[in-house]
């Protein structure tokens, strides 16, 4: 009996830091969060009064908010989808024996080790000084992209795509090598070619991962926050703003935590939902699978 | 017939695979050019090759800007953020791994949901709470948000690791006489090293280039973190693109050397980690 308690005691030693930081750090502000999104807390004022739905139902009458879901959106669509279809070209690229395949990867990751504060000011670069003289020797109209209102969430996207197509790449090469060598070989002497086996034999087998890879992409292009802090200022006219620039700008730039958290809740909800269903749809598959 | 039609679509394979180097490189490349030119050079054209190479834009940021101490104080912050996600995450994902218990089951449950509320959604409150603890501007409270939010994959990764362990190696020792804590110390956490080297890769890298965090967190607090020098060098050296662009090529050379060193454990990483979570 008492060796036991000493167990749990040493145990409860070694999580303690963890559950200490935990309830810190993540539940305190989470719980907190929530609560602020009903209350009108401005500032560094330390008094604030609840006002319930109030902030929730500006969200959705502010165009200048419901802008940013539409724009965020757009972004992730354009990034998730174009993005992992990238990624999965390269891995298929990359699996087969290649001369330099290594240094094909380097390249490919590169851009994903650098800060993303850095790739946003290197692609304002690219985008304002590169572009336009390009165009302009071209068709002799210089392109201003970022000052497009209708092609800036494109041109952010792309960047999306260069920063994160190396990190999806390893994933899906990991999945690649999973699949057996016997498979393939099987296939061939059934012959198959080339893309009989990637379309019949290995896309499927690599199913989960892509769905792992979309629920990952998804979450991580929802929080796009330093492209349009670095490139645009949300501009123009809030065309590339999105939703974490629009909290980031509502909470710190005009001091309103209340709305700010009530904005949080709302990115919540829908990374949340897409998740869930992304999560569902594989679930299905694999029913049918098995 | 099909030799021959392999040998095809090899080349073809190895153009495609060229081609997307290339587009993936050209912003890179553009940099690089770029960051030996003087600012009439850029101005005048951003294709053209620089006349002279000249390091002159290198010099200058080395020795007037503040880039040599924010770069000891980055190395700094991922010494000593990594250091202790590893320790952290190592203890905890090993008694998670071995300790049954109601307690053990709500911690494997927040970090399930830590997994589904990225930061951007509490950072408001977050922010808040870092105020009112005096930590905002603070050096050592930028670390230990890293350490909060960095450590629940770790902690994933190192239970998974833990519950692959054998328990007999343990339990001899304990036999022998041996306290737990020594235990924990001398055969537990060497027997973890491969998955900690992961974790501290992963974990180094995240904390190099992460910018949000440390801009809400750490702010203006002196010393500068890179990612914060740097906005702060593009702020007051606006258009000098010459400047701006030779101090992000010297401060992405370590960490893509960082990258050709630490490859395997990196990719490893990114694929147990995508496997788990």
């Amino acid at each position: 009996m008492k060796k036991k308690r000493k167990e749990s005691l040493f145990y409860f030693c070694l999580l303690l830091p963890a559950i200490v930081l935990f309830i810190l750090f993540f539940i305190i502000p989470v719980v907190q969060s929530f609560l602020l999104s009903f209350t009108d807390s401005y500032g560094m004022k330390s008094t604030y009064d609840f006002i319930w739905l109030d902030n929730y139902k500006e969200a959705f009458s502010d165009k200048t908010f419901t802008q940013t879901i539409s724009n965020t959106l757009c972004y992730t669509l354009i990034a998730v989808v174009a993005g992992n279809l990238v990624s999965i070209i390269l891995a298929f690229l990359l699996d087969s024996k290649l001369k330099g395949k290594n240094f094909f990867r380097t390249i490919f990751f590169v851009p994903n080790t650098m800060s993303l504060l850095v790739v946003g000011y290197i692609w304002y670069f690219v985008y304002t000084k590169f572009v336009p003289e390009v165009t302009k020797a071209l068709t002799d109209t210089s392109v201003a992209v970022l000052g497009n209102k209708s092609l800036v969430i494109l041109a952010l996207a792309i960047v999306g795509i260069w920063n994160t197509a190396g990190y999806y790449m390893v994933i899906y090469i990991a999945g690649l090598q999973s699949i057996s060598e016997d498979l393939i070989e099987a296939a061939r002497i059934d012959g198959a070619g080339t893309f009989k086996t990637i379309w019949y034999i290995k896309l499927p087998i690599l199913a989960p991962t892509i769905m792992t890879c979309l629920i990952l992409s998804v979450a991580a292009h929802m929080k796009v926050f330093e492209l349009p802090y670095t490139m645009t200022s949300g501009g123009p006219v809030g065309a590339s703003s999105t939703m974490v620039y629009k909290i980031y700008t509502t909470a710190f730039g005009a001091g309103r935590n209340g709305y700010a958290a009530a904005q949080s809740i709302i990115l919540f909800l829908i990374i949340g939902g897409i998740s869930l269903i992304l999560n569902f749809i594989m679930k299905k598959k694999e029913e049918r699978l098995s | 017939m099909t030799k021959k039609k392999n040998a095809v679509l090899g080349t073809v394979k190895y153009i495609v695979t060229i081609l997307f180097a290339i587009i993936f490189a050209s912003p890179l490349i553009l940099v690089f050019i770029n960051s030996f030119k003087t600012k009439g050079e850029i101005s005048t054209s951003a294709l053209a090759l620089p006349e002279t190479l000249n390091l002159d834009n290198y010099i200058t940021i080395i020795t007037e800007s503040n880039f040599v101490s924010s770069f000891l104080t980055s190395i700094f912050t991922v010494v000593v953020t990594t250091s202790l996600t590893v320790l952290v995450s190592a203890i905890t994902g090993y008694a998670l791994a071995r300790w049954q218990s109601k307690l053990s089951r709500i911690i494997m449950l927040t970090i399930m949901t830590t997994l589904f509320v990225p930061f951007q959604v509490y950072m408001v409150s977050l922010i808040v709470i870092v105020r009112k603890i005096g930590l905002v501007g603070n050096l050592f409270g930028l670390i230990l948000v890293y350490l909060a939010l960095g450590m629940p994959v770790p902690i994933f990764l190192c239970r998974s690791y833990c519950v692959g362990m054998p328990k007999e190696l343990e339990e001899a020792a304990i036999i022998d006489g041996c306290s737990r804590f020594t235990m924990l110390y001398k055969i537990i956490l060497p027997l973890m090293r491969p998955i900690l080297a992961t974790v501290a890769v992963l974990n180094a890298l995240w904390v190099w280039g992460e910018f949000l965090v440390a801009f809400l967190v750490y702010g203006n607090g002196k010393p500068m973190t890179l990612p914060l020098s740097q906005q702060y060098f593009y702020g007051s050296y606006s258009n000098q693109w010459n400047l701006i662009l030779a101090n992000f090529v010297i401060s992405s050379i370590p960490i893509i050397l960082f990258y050709v060193l630490m490859q395997k454990n990196i990719v490893k990483g990114i694929a147990a980690g995508a496997v788990k979570g």
